[in-house]
């Protein structure tokens, strides 16, 4: 086979690949703004769940690594930047680029890979026909607590990132250097911004529905082998991780450039 | 009229057998077809097809004179609901309780949060012997206390269509009589099923009509009772 048909083959099917997950992305939302009138209660008790499972339990994870991040910023730009741009620096690396990008990449890590294994499991334990066959919607009871769950969890998640990378990495450096950081927080109190907070939250609602679209349509698509579900947690775990970049990249293009 | 009609039917090839070549096949009230199936997959495909848990390649399948569209899988959902399905595909949703499995169709029509099993259920589930494990996840049950929850489960359900795979062995021969004695009293009521057995004396006694599936060709046969078998097929 030729490069050049190798390259349109791929090609052809990474774009199917993606038109897919747009459709399926569609189905869930329209599904969300619809609202169906049966499991409405389930559907909010899953919900909840989900936001306890990702946000609640991933807090001791992502306090940590907010502060080592937050206090190595800025520590590494005290340095370079004669302290009169560093609330601008601390504003337009953490809240900015970092802060949804690393609480997207932590929730992928955590949840992504667990959802798009639970159903993956459900499906090849015939737990979805079992759903199904008590008349209940596969998508409406399975993927709509979870794409809420996470999302909900991502914006969360990404406030407490921002407020423990911006102000513990502060306090942090304070406490234990003599590096001069003394007009810190009015610094950043005049570089944050209305759009830039707006950014940050269409960011995280962004990296919520792609991560959930992606973990469960990788889950559902499993088929009745059990040997399919790592190499379909793996698959979108990376799927996950290369759209949520290019999701970061294009919406700081559209609002920054 | 039919209640069950499927026509020019062709499903796709399954894993372990041929699949199943373009047929035609309808049931109605009282209909209890035994069928014989040289490969046990492919009777589980015929399962699927009638639960409409299968996509056919081509043909119609007709619900109570209704035609159902494949294409919009939600419309499918009335219909699954109203057919009990217990066959070794059949599962329990493992991160929820018994109590949340048997009480779950309910919960999400009836948009509450209550778990409470009906007494009539409930009576179920003491003759099955598993009321004192209701509140336990399925993953920590013996295999045959989950199957018994399959069955009351699909018994509970409105049930227009049963669909049974070898129910002899289904729940263990301790539980037999009790799971044979509810079939009987769905049969007296005129729900129809569609079985596979290889147990003679329950063949015999319950079935009206025989389908053979052999080597992906699904054909009616003549029943012969006594004979465990069909009229020209050798078992």
């Amino acid at each position: 086979m030729s490069i050049t048909r190798l390259i349109g083959r791929s090609t052809i099917r990474s774009f199917n690949h993606v038109t897919t997950l747009l459709t399926f992305g569609s189905i869930l939302l329209r599904m969300l703004f619809r609202r169906p009138a049966e499991g409405r209660t389930l559907i909010r008790r899953i919900a909840l769940e989900q936001i306890y499972f990702t946000a609640v339990q991933a807090l001791p994870v992502i306090i940590p690594i907010a502060l080592i991040i937050g206090s190595a910023i800025i520590i590494q730009f005290s340095r370079l930047s004669t302290q009169y741009d560093l609330g601008n620096i601390a504003v337009i690396l953490i809240v900015r680029e970092l802060g949804p990008a690393i609480t997207a990449f932590l929730i992928i890590l955590r949840s992504a890979t667990a959802v798009t294994i639970e159903t993956g499991y459900m499906k090849v334990l015939h737990e979805i026909d079992a759903l199904e066959m008590s008349g209940i919607n596969v998508e409406w009871f399975v993927c709509i607590p979870r794409l809420v769950g996470i999302t909900t969890a991502i914006l969360c998640l990404f406030v407490v990132f921002d407020i423990v990378a911006v102000i513990g990495g502060y306090i942090v450096v304070w406490t234990i250097t003599f590096l001069p950081v003394g007009n810190f927080i009015r610094q950043i109190a005049g570089a944050v911004t209305v759009s830039g907070i707006a950014v940050g939250l269409i960011k995280a609602i962004c990296f919520g529905i792609t991560i959930t679209v992606t973990s469960t349509y990788h889950g559902l698509k499993v088929g009745r082998h059990i040997t399919e579900i790592p190499a379909a947690a793996s698959r979108a775990a990376v799927e996950c991780f290369f759209f949520c970049l290019v999701i970061n990249v294009t919406i700081s293009a559209l609002f920054y450039l | 009229m039919q209640w069950i009609e499927l026509e020019n039917y062709c499903l796709p090839v399954s894993e372990e057998g041929p699949g199943i070549e373009m047929f035609n096949f309808s049931i109605s009230e009282g209909d209890i077809c035994w069928l014989d199936a040289d490969v046990a997959e492919d009777a589980l495909l015929f399962f699927k097809a009638l639960a409409t848990l299968a996509t056919p390649f081509s043909g119609i399948y007709r619900f109570e004179g209704k035609r159902l569209d494949f294409t919009r899988p939600d419309t499918l959902l009335p219909v699954k609901k109203t057919i009990g399905y217990i066959t070794t595909h059949s599962a329990l949703i493992s991160n929820r309780s018994l109590r949340e499995n048997l009480t779950l169709m309910r919960s999400y029509t009836d948009n509450t949060l209550s778990a409470r099993i009906d007494d009539d259920i409930f009576d179920l589930c003491r003759q099955f012997s598993i009321a004192d494990k209701v509140d336990v996840r399925p993953e920590k049950l013996e295999q045959s206390d989950r199957r018994a929850a399959i069955v009351i489960r699909e018994i509970a359900k409105t049930t227009r269509l049963l669909l049974l795979e070898k129910p002899e062995i289904y729940l263990g021969h301790a539980r037999f009589f009790l799971y044979d004695w509810l079939l009987r009293g769905l049969m007296d009521q005129g729900v129809p099923m569609v079985f596979t057995s290889d147990d003679k004396n329950f063949i015999d006694s319950v079935s009206t009509r025989a389908l053979v599936l052999h080597n992906g060709q699904l054909q009616e046969k003549e029943y012969e009772p006594g004979s465990k078998g069909v009229a020209g097929v050798s078992i």
